[in-house]
């Protein structure tokens, strides 16, 4: 194990980019998470998330360039990392291991 | 317009966020915004946008608080911290992508730039390719590391290395302790009874040894076993070498075990040769070297090779053989004196002479891409000071100084690899050309190729020189002030006072470099002259010489008939009418190296056996001298009654005369022949001109000459001296021959001119090639001063208009350019006459009739480049002149 575990808003943060594929911008991973989780998702707390995720060498980013019509620099576009993958199998299977097989929170019906 | 989120959100946002991340949020959340516009609307996204506000600066000024700055783990914003393989390819290959594009839109400069990395390149791979072959491709003998030759020496005459004698030679092989196998090597001539002109062939005579000691595996049949070399061995047997295998017997395996017939003998073959050289080629044929019982030790013939046992040290041998030879010396009064030599087998293949030009030629091909890279490095450096406005772009833009390096780079390989076919080309190019004007006495020659190893170390080559040069111009890149390098771009005081010098450097060393090539070339063309000049002391207009070979005399009556037939086909070629003089001789003028003999003078007092003078000896018909146009000092030539016999006669060169008996006549004095062996005494009948007839670098010979009448040798030399087209008369020669004395064969058909053009060709060839080398250095060079002068000249437009807006004359702005221009090559010119002081010591084995510090040749030289370069700098300087007052002063 290394040496943090994922937070659990981390953990979707680096699910959604692995859902989206590619490279992905923050504003296109709040949609996905808030149509993931039926919830509002901050916009600030995406925004923290995925360099916070840089910073320990999950995400990579680029900056893309800005498309015409578009204005602005043109924003920064995130990717998941190999280690990040690994990151995301090792918590995986840790969750696996806790809950074993079957299903045991199951209520009885 | 659809994509502006709330303006006073939006500027209260700004306010609120800290810098460092204040530009990305803003982006984010615009981005955001706008995907919110397209899918619920604008009124919605309006109020989302104005609700997360003050919740992103909240969040992002805590998350600062707790966990550190946001921005990414390495500084640079674009810089990904960890490229993986595939997106490091992906960069590279669209910086090769730049690279092209940067290339094409630039024709002539990339032009320009693969040229001179193709000539530097090409050079090199040529003469590296002949060098690999000639020098540094193993000798085709297994462990050639424990090769030896061995010489005998005599240090009671002064001989450091001299042939051994057979006794000596057997006595040696015998005793001594350190060779696993040794063996001699003798010359001699035998005819082959061909199709339609009998041919004369080169035999090899080898003791049993020599095979083994060499390593020798025959491609077929068999080597010498022990034993062949006695007396009563079968004498009738014979090794063909590959080359007269190949070609008289069409490769044919079968021939082994099949007679031969040699001189109207019929010979056994036993084996085939492999092809190469040293040694293998040293003769057609290989026959046993016998074993006699009663052998001299006077007369010095034999080449000995030995290989060393394994572990033992050439110096442990030496001192094996020494003791050995000292036994001999004192055992034996004719070796009195001897001793041994052994050099290792490294000098086989090229002489030392000839190593020596190729590893000049080598450094100065070496030079030549040392000089192409500098001016490359300069073109780059000119461009990418003109492009500093686009790097410094670059870098505000985010891009990392290992990206920028890496653009450079990628496109000063480009360049190289570009250079690097094109250089290939030109050196397939030269190797076949090399090949075509094959000098004759560099060996190895016709193999030489670009393989995978000239090709490896090409690439290699091409691959450093690129990087070298485009690392130059990127490490120039304004980081320390991009804003200053962005706003005044090229015109940017920034770096450019630096550039500008940095380049006069790169001037200065090119100059420096082509000076050192040109002098180097300048005194071998001096010395090549001096050679054709030189007094050859005879003539070569309508010369032909050829060798003819008569039966070989198996006694003395067959001697006679020899000399007679020698006589006779002499006379009836001098009754020719187109024939105005002809001659025969034992070894022609400049045709290789006869043995030699001591001489001293019978009347005067005896020189001890170390200083006794060594005279090359020829036996001659009569008319020899007339032939040559060599005339008779003193006293007379040979006449048909002069005969090889007691009492002695023999007519010697005025430097032997002058030596002797200076100020005196030579004629009727008595000299004594083969001084220190045999010792003969023979009466000076006449005193002949001086000639350099063995070597046109050495000085005129000292030459005992004998009469050939008496004489059982063959092959004779004839000198026809004919009113035309001297080669004409040799089939008319055979047509006389072969009424004389049938299958008697003509050979070595030469005209003087052309033995006189053979034996200077090998200095003619590092001529030439260094010559062009040097010219080609000194255009590279021209081109750098220029095109820093004409750069340096577009930069100052202004100043030049200010000046003479101000009043200056033309010529006063001309003397300022050139003056400018000029500087660096002077400093390159003192510099390189410095170098060459240096180096040319490397050369002084190669001149002749010049110094190493010849004056006129270096004074040429500089004065050559000074007159190129200010040619160079007169052209931008011509340009200054052009400026317009007016419109140089508003570019401002």
């Amino acid at each position: 194990m290394s040496r943090t575990a994922l937070g659990e808003f981390e953990h979707h943060v680096m699910l959604a980019l692995v859902r989206l594929g590619g490279r992905s911008r923050g504003a296109r991973i709040v949609l996905e998470l808030e149509a993931a989780t039926g919830r509002t998702v901050s916009p600030a707390a995406v925004f923290v998330a995925l360099r916070r995720l840089e910073q320990r060498g999950y995400a990579r980013s680029s900056k893309r360039d800005a498309r015409p019509g578009e204005g602005g620099r043109g924003s920064r576009e995130f990717q998941i990392t190999a280690a990040g993958k690994g990151k995301l199998a090792e918590s995986r299977r840790t969750f696996e291991r806790l809950w074993g097989t079957g299903d045991p929170v199951a209520e009885p019906s | 317009m659809t994509g502006v989120p709330p303006r006073f959100a939006t500027a209260v946002l700004r306010l609120l966020l800290p810098e460092s991340v204040r530009d990305e949020a803003l982006d984010e959340l615009r981005d955001g915004y706008l995907l919110r516009v397209t899918q619920c609307g604008r009124a919605d996204a309006n109020r989302w946008y104005r609700r997360q506000v003050p919740a992103f600066a909240i969040r992002v000024r805590l998350a600062i608080l707790a966990g550190g700055p946001l921005t990414p783990p390495r500084t640079s914003p674009i810089g990904n911290p960890a490229l993986n393989g595939s997106e490091r390819m992906t960069t590279i290959l669209a910086d090769l992508r730049y690279g092209a594009r940067a290339m094409v839109r630039n024709p002539m400069f990339s032009a320009i730039a693969v040229l001179t990395l193709a000539l530097g390149i090409g050079a090199n791979a040529a003469i590296f390719s002949v060098v690999r072959t000639v020098l540094l491709r193993p000798l085709p003998f297994p462990e050639p590391d424990r090769l030896v030759q061995v010489w005998e020496s005599r240090r009671d005459r002064g001989w450091n290395q001299s042939s051994f004698t057979h006794a000596n030679f057997w006595d040696v092989q015998d005793m001594n302790r350190s060779f696993s196998a040794m063996g001699a090597i003798t010359y001699g001539s035998i005819n082959l009874a061909g199709k339609d002109n009998p041919e004369l062939l080169g035999v090899a005579y080898v003791s049993t040894g020599f095979l083994r000691a060499l390593g020798v595996t025959p491609v077929a049949g068999r080597t010498f076993a022990d034993g062949e070399d006695r007396v009563g061995a079968d004498e009738r047997i014979v090794i063909l070498s590959h080359r007269l295998w190949s070609t008289q017997f069409g490769a044919d395996r079968s021939i082994v075990g099949r007679d031969v017939t040699l001189s109207g003998q019929a010979y056994h073959v036993i084996g085939v040769l492999p092809p190469g050289t040293p040694w293998l080629d040293a003769g057609d044929v290989f026959m046993p070297l016998r074993r006699g019982p009663n052998e001299d030790r006077d007369s010095f013939e034999l080449s000995a090779v030995a290989r060393l046992k394994p572990g033992v040290t050439i110096d442990a041998a030496r001192a094996d053989l020494n003791r050995v030879a000292g036994q001999l010396a004192s055992q034996y009064p004719q070796a009195k004196g001897m001793g041994v030599t052994i050099e290792p087998s490294e000098g086989w293949v090229a002489s030392d002479s000839l190593r020596r030009a190729l590893w000049v030629l080598m450094s100065a091909v070496g030079f030549l891409l040392l000089i192409a890279c500098v001016n490359l490095a300069n073109m780059l450096l000119a461009r990418s000071t003109g492009r500093i406005r686009e790097r410094a772009m670059r870098a505000a833009l985010g891009a990392t100084r290992g990206r920028v390096i890496q653009t450079a780079v990628a496109e000063s390989v480009l360049l190289g690899a570009l250079g690097a076919a094109i250089g290939l080309a030109l050196a397939f190019g030269v190797v076949r050309l090399l090949r075509a004007f094959d000098p004759g006495d560099i060996p190895r020659l016709s193999d030489v190729s670009i393989d995978g190893t000239v090709l490896a170390v090409t690439l290699g080559a091409a691959l450093v020189t690129s990087i070298v040069t485009g690392l130059a111009p990127a490490m120039r890149t304004p980081y320390h002030d991009i804003v200053a390098a962005l706003r005044e771009g090229e015109r940017s005081v920034v770096g450019n006072r630096r550039t500008v010098g940095l380049r006069a450097a790169l001037v200065s060393v090119e100059v420096a470099l082509s000076l050192m090539l040109l002098v180097g070339a300048g005194l071998l063309i001096r010395s090549f002259g001096a050679l054709l000049d030189v007094d050859r002391g005879f003539q070569t207009d309508n010369r032909v010489l050829f060798n003819v070979t008569l039966p070989n005399p198996q006694n003395e009556a067959d001697a006679q008939r020899l000399s007679a037939l020698r006589t006779q086909l002499q006379a009836r070629i001098a009754a020719l009418p187109q024939v105005k003089d002809v001659a025969a001789v034992s070894i022609g003028p400049l045709r290789g190296t006869g043995t030699g003999m001591g001489f001293a003078a019978q009347d005067k007092p005896s020189p001890p056996n170390d200083a006794v003078p060594w005279a090359g000896w020829r036996m001659i018909t009569p008319n020899y001298f007339k032939t040559l146009g060599v005339p008779i000092i003193a006293g007379r030539d040979f006449n048909a009654q002069d005969v090889i016999a007691k009492p002695w006669r023999v007519v010697i060169s005025h430097r032997i005369a002058e030596r002797l008996w200076p100020g005196e006549s030579a004629v009727g004095r008595q000299l004594i022949l083969w001084k220190g062996q045999q010792e003969s005494v023979a009466e000076v009948i006449g005193v002949a001109a001086d000639m350099r007839d063995w070597d046109l670098a050495d000085l005129p010979s000292y030459s005992v000459y004998m009469p050939f009448n008496g004489a059982g040798w063959n092959p004779s030399t004839f000198v026809v001296h004919t009113t035309a087209a001297p080669t004409a008369i040799v089939p008319i020669v055979r047509s006389l021959l072969a009424e004389l004395a049938p299958s008697s064969p003509v050979s070595s058909v030469r005209t003087l001119d052309a033995l006189v053009g053979e034996s200077v060709a090998a200095r003619r060839f590092t001529m030439l090639m260094l010559a062009a080398l040097a010219a080609v250095a000194l255009m590279l060079a021209l081109a750098g001063v220029y095109g820093v002068l004409s750069y340096s000249v577009s930069r100052r437009r202004t100043e030049i208009g200010m000046r003479m807006a101000l009043g200056a004359s033309a010529s006063t702005v001309m003397r300022l350019i050139i003056s400018q221009g000029m500087r660096p090559v002077v400093i390159g010119l003192v510099a390189g006459v410095l170098g060459a002081i240096a180096l040319s010591r490397y050369m002084a084995s190669l001149l002749f009739g010049v110094t190493r510090l010849d004056a006129p040749t270096y004074a040429g030289v500089a004065a050559l480049l000074t007159v190129a370069a200010v040619l160079a700098c007169y052209l931008p300087a011509r340009d200054a002149m052009k400026v317009d007052v007016l419109t140089a002063l508003r570019e401002e």
